[in-house]
């Protein structure tokens, strides 16, 4: 065998290339998707279609690249929530400015939270998560101060960017939504060509391994939850702009937990595109069964849900994007390498 | 002298796996650290690496106390490792794996992928750059532990049963990179099941029975020397040699 490096681009090149080819594209027609739809109803599926795309790409920096699931991610969008609303309605700060101060308490309390709980791994470290949030919720439904069980309503006080309220149209909110998973997909892009991209699949690949070529597991996954946590903070506060009312049931409730992570699962968890292929397939399929079977039907949603992640599971493991070859990763299991999974040899 | 091992024992519940070894690593030589099953080879390995953190004694490495210092920061100092039971990061290219030990000495990734690619080539794996590493055979799998561990640009490189499961010609090979490293200027310490290998790779030798120092060498001295024999082959071979 010649020991000669192959021409051209490596398979990472390669992949970035579609990447950033693909993700122009569907950022080009997001953009004018919605003058084509006047319809209320549809243009309010689209804002939660970017919103829990943004959501679950914020998920997915802990849970898919660096491996650690969370099922509490309700707890940090609840969090940047009631910050952001908090700080308009008792000391008059604009949303725009509160809700960067969302991001931020909602990183230092993923520290906080993960400082015990990455003492854990795997499925207890998931356990970890949901009692955590849990507890946080039952604190503010019995909490005054921020409103309690009853939530506090957002103030209208015009519409404007700063205050970040639009009462007569939704489309700036489609826009800023679009903005937010915009921002988290570029985030994302930019995660996994750097050292922390890197080091955390490591960390979610082979920890052991990972320590022996310096990598600190305890910090690497301490960033990711602070990073992951800050991008679900700023999320929850544009939420409850959008909504214009908050409580802990809305804003914290543990199906919420698992709506942030469901789209990166079923779309491909450690992907750039799952949580967004998942989002767009998840989203409008669990509103329009919500609407349309309604009443005597509700739960049907969570049915489907769970069809969803059984189909995935057993025909598409890695996932949805595993179709479309799009990111290109490699399939966890020892699969040959010539498989459906996309996973390429240089010729 | 690059690393001291001084008085290490380990114990792990009532076993005694290293009991009071002490040996030296000279800079530049290759060291080889033998001995029979549960002899405490992986033991001591391991608290070299700072996996483990030996119940006493003390490690330094240039001098400097390691003995509590954990893997990470053993592997910034300059050690690095293989595994005896292959640990690649399976879903990641060989490429992607290698520059995970490259980002142990830049923030680049365009520096990590230089450092890498330069590493892939010494190593001879340059056709397997977009392989993920799941896909490789055995041999190509250790191979890749070793271009991984160099990439960190270790001053010290500990080797675990890298031989093993090798095929004579693929272990040839193996022995032909081993070379290549140490004339790379960098420091091994191979810990080795079998001898026969070993041997002719290495400056000098330190076999280990039972968690304790046997005897330590030169190469050929080894192999006649009595308790050697003993400890591998057992009495009864000794008596009729």
């Amino acid at each position: 065998m010649p020991a000669s490096l192959p021409a051209g681009l490596d398979l990472g090149e390669r992949r970035r290339r579609r990447q950033a080819l693909s993700g122009l594209v569907v950022l080009a027609i997001l953009l004018v998707l919605p003058l084509g739809i006047g319809d209320v109803y549809v243009r309010n599926i689209l804002i939660l279609t970017l919103m829990y795309t943004a959501l679950s790409q914020a998920w997915n920096i802990l849970g898919g690249y660096c491996g650690q699931i969370s099922l509490g991610h309700a707890l940090y969008f609840g969090i940047g929530a009631y910050v952001s609303t908090l700080l308009f309605t008792k000391f008059g700060v604009p949303p725009m400015l509160g809700m960067v101060a969302a991001g931020f308490v909602a990183a230092l309390i993923a520290l906080v939270v993960s400082w015990p709980c990455f003492r854990l791994s795997g499925h207890y470290y998931a356990i970890a998560t949901i009692v955590i949030a849990e507890i946080v919720y039952l604190l503010f439904l019995n909490w005054d101060w921020v409103g309690g069980a009853l939530g506090i309503n957002v103030p209208f006080r015009g519409e404007s960017w700063v205050s970040f309220q639009f009462r007569t149209a939704k489309l700036p909110y489609y826009y800023a939504f679009l903005g937010l998973a915009a921002v988290l997909w570029l985030a994302s892009y930019w995660i996994e060509n750097s050292k922390w991209g890197f080091y955390w699949r490591a960390v979610k690949d082979n920890p052991i391994a990972a320590q022996s070529l310096g990598v600190r597991l305890f910090r690497s996954k301490m960033v990711a939850a602070a990073a992951s946590a800050f991008f679900t903070g700023i999320g929850g506060s544009f939420y409850a702009q959008f909504v214009a009312y908050i409580d802990p049931d809305s804003m914290m409730n543990a199906q919420l937990s698992i709506l942030i992570c469901l789209p990166a699962v079923l779309g491909g968890i450690g992907t750039l595109w799952g949580p967004a292929v998942g989002a767009a397939v998840l989203i409008p399929l669990t509103e329009v069964t919500r609407s349309y079977i309604g009443g005597s039907g509700s739960g049907t949603d969570l049915i489907l849900y769970g069809v969803l992640i059984m189909a995935v599971a057993t025909l598409k493991p890695e996932g949805l994007t595993g179709l479309f070859r799009i990111d290109g990763r490699i399939k966890p299991a020892a699969a040959p390498a010539t498989g459906p999974s996309g996973s390429t040899h240089a010729a | 002298m690059l690393l001291e091992v001084d008085g290490v024992s380990q114990r792990f519940g009532g076993v005694l796996a290293n009991q009071d070894i002490s040996l030296t690593i000279v800079a530049g030589e290759i060291l080889g650290l033998i001995g029979p099953n549960g002899a405490g080879k992986t033991t001591l390995f391991n608290a070299i690496a700072g996996a483990i953190k030996p119940t006493t004694g003390r490690i330094l490495f240039e001098g400097r106390d390691i003995t509590s210092l954990g893997a990470s920061g053993c592997a910034d100092l300059g050690i690095a490792r293989t595994f005896q039971v292959v640990r690649n990061f399976e879903t990641m290219t060989v490429l992607e794996n290698i520059m995970v030990g490259a980002f142990n000495r830049t923030g680049s990734t365009a520096e990590a992928k230089r450092k890498a690619l330069e590493v892939l080539d010494f190593t001879g794996m340059s056709l397997r750059r977009d392989t993920p590493a799941a896909d490789l055979t055995p041999p190509e799998k250790r191979r890749l532990e070793v271009a991984r561990a160099l990439a960190t640009g270790p001053k010290l490189l500990l080797l675990d049963e890298v031989m093993t499961g090798l095929t004579p010609t693929e272990a040839q090979a193996g022995v032909q990179l081993v070379r290549d490293i140490r004339a790379s200027g960098v420091t091994i310490l191979m810990v080795e099941h079998v001898m026969e290998v070993l041997m002719p790779l290495v400056d000098r030798c330190v076999v280990l029975n039972l968690g304790k120092v046997l005897v330590e060498g030169k190469p050929a001295d080894i192999v006649r020397h009595p308790d050697v024999v003993t400890a591998y082959l057992g009495e009864r071979y000794r008596a009729s040699a």
